[in-house]
């Protein structure tokens, strides 16, 4: 279970090491090269951009409020696809013809970029949390079904015969076994969703809206304001890492028997 | 034996797969009956078709041609009545020891308190009380395999069905677990039909030994032994291995390889 952990030290060493040549190389190419800080702002002036947004907040609204409508628009659209997509692609990994209902309308709309049909949805929804939201929703909804449905059809046989000779009628054999024998397939979906989702959100409030981390980088950029946009970017980059930790921290916790069957 | 006490009547079963050129016929013409409280042992070569007759009585297939019978009733399918142990055990990985054996129990809604008395009864008799809380991916193979007996034993069915229950582990282990399967059998006197290719296993712990023939599957003989109450007397409970144990253990050997 701690493997991860367990790396080398030296391992840990280079990681860190890597980042600390990128930021000497990036202190060093600000300080000798006399980029205009538009072009490329020194970390310094990125770092007291950073604390100006955290006091200040940035276009009146403050950076915990741009934080928290993004992660209102995420979280809340994640949570939406989850518990429509879980049930609906256990089920139609479970029954052929609810299968032949959903799968094509998931399949048709899957590789299509959520950006495309954004703007159809501003026009039906406005151009407020809503649209955002069935947006996200929409990018959310096809990994995790297609995880359900192939979680399904992934379970073993004797899981299921035993269960059944165990007296387990058929509601029984869906709650008891196939939902936690799908878990770790749901997991990793569901974090593929959240990865997908997250970069759409950002890809919707650069595109139209009024408050946002997103939102936050593309208004910087139309004032030059380079010092902001590296803070804004850097935060996605962070927020990210913190969410995929999140979900690793809660599969270690939730599906323990992960790999141990 | 009297007519009551017949559990599983096969009549004249047959299974075929495949059509044309691919076609194979995995049983033929099979005809079996198990009385309450016998153990009987299918022994065979790999691929006679005896997991299939298994699955039959089990209800996870059904014959193409002639009648299976369980209680005197067509088999439709599945049912706790019918126990089945796994070659690998499919313990839940989900759901501790303990949750495991009252799997069962729980899902045909007896309250709580048999439920509870139950899964102690047989996880005392699978010698594994003190384990209960732990979980199945951290046990041995052997141990595993006891949950899984315990599991199917738990729902108290009248008969437990074993596919090469012990197949998958070594020697000394599976010696150990034949004098449990054989104590299990005799304390909570079920009724087993146990699939083997291990002809000292099943002359150890059958009343009955059927041999069966490479395929097409059919049987070829049925032999009633008495060795495993021997274990029951002795004090290493191990059977007593005498003349006509060998010239019966030859005698199967001689069926399966020239037929």
């Amino acid at each position: 279970m701690k493997r991860q952990n367990k790396r080398s030290n030296f391992e840990r060493a280079l990681t860190i090491g890597t980042w600390l040549v990128i930021l000497l190389v990036w202190i060093l190419a600000t300080r000798f090269e006399n980029f205009s800080s538009t072009i490329l702002p020194s970390p310094q002036q990125v770092w007291s951009a950073f604390i100006r947004i955290v006091r200040e907040g940035y276009n009146q609204i403050s950076l915990w409020q741009h934080l928290g409508d993004s992660f209102k628009r995420l979280f809340g659209s994640i949570f939406l696809a989850m518990i429509t997509a879980i049930p609906l692609g256990l089920l139609s990994g479970f029954f052929a013809k609810f299968r032949a209902i959903i799968d094509s309308i998931v399949q048709f709309y899957r590789p299509i970029p959520p950006l495309a049909y954004y703007a159809l949805l501003i026009l039906w929804m406005g151009i407020e949390d809503g649209s955002k939201i069935t947006l996200l929703f929409l990018a959310a909804f096809a990994p995790i079904y297609i995880a359900c449905v192939a979680a399904v059809s992934s379970i073993n046989r004797d899981y299921i015969l035993s269960a059944k000779s165990l007296g387990a009628s058929q509601k029984n054999i869906f709650l008891k076994i196939v939902l936690p024998a799908a878990m770790p397939d749901i997991f990793t979906g569901v974090r593929t969703a959240s990865g997908f989702a997250y970069t759409t959100l950002v890809a919707a409030e650069m595109t139209a809206a009024t408050s946002g981390i997103g939102w936050m980088v593309i208004d910087a950029s139309r004032y030059l304001k380079s010092d902001v946009m590296f803070v804004g970017i850097i935060l996605m980059g962070l927020t990210g890492i913190a969410m995929d930790g999140m979900f690793i921290y809660l599969e270690r916790k939730l599906i323990f028997w992960k790999g141990k069957e | 034996m009297a007519e009551n006490s017949q559990l599983v009547k096969i009549e004249d079963v047959s299974m075929e797969y495949g059509e044309g050129s691919q076609r194979t016929v995995a049983l033929d013409k099979i005809n079996l009956t198990v009385n309450k409280g016998e153990f009987i042992c299918v022994l065979g070569p790999s691929g006679c078709g005896k997991s299939t007759l298994l699955e039959i009585i089990a209800g996870y297939q059904f014959p193409t041609k002639g009648k299976a019978f369980f209680q005197g009733k067509p088999i439709k399918g599945p049912d706790w009545h019918k126990g089945v142990v796994f070659q690998s055990p499919t313990l839940y990985p989900w759901l501790s020891v303990e949750e495991n054996v009252a799997f069962g129990p729980k899902m045909r809604g007896l309250d709580s308190k048999e439920i509870k008395e139950k899964t102690e009864n047989f996880l005392r008799q699978i010698d594994l009380s003190s384990e209960g809380d732990k979980n199945v991916f951290d046990l041995s193979g052997g141990m595993k395999q006891r949950v899984a007996l315990a599991r199917v034993l738990a729902n108290e069915p009248e008969m437990v069905l074993m596919d090469e229950p012990l197949g998958a582990l070594d020697a000394l282990t599976r010696l150990n677990m034949q004098g449990l399967i054989r104590t299990l059998w005799k304390e909570n006197k079920n009724t087993v039909l146990m699939i083997t290719h291990d002809v000292d296993e099943a002359l150890a712990l059958g009343t009955k030994v059927v041999v069966m023939s490479k395929q097409p599957g059919t049987i070829l003989k049925e032999i009633n032994v008495d060795y495993t109450y021997t274990a029951f007397q002795s004090d290493t409970h191990r059977i007593e291995m005498d003349e006509k144990y060998l010239k019966t253990k030859e005698e199967i050997l001689g069926l399966i390889t020239y037929n």
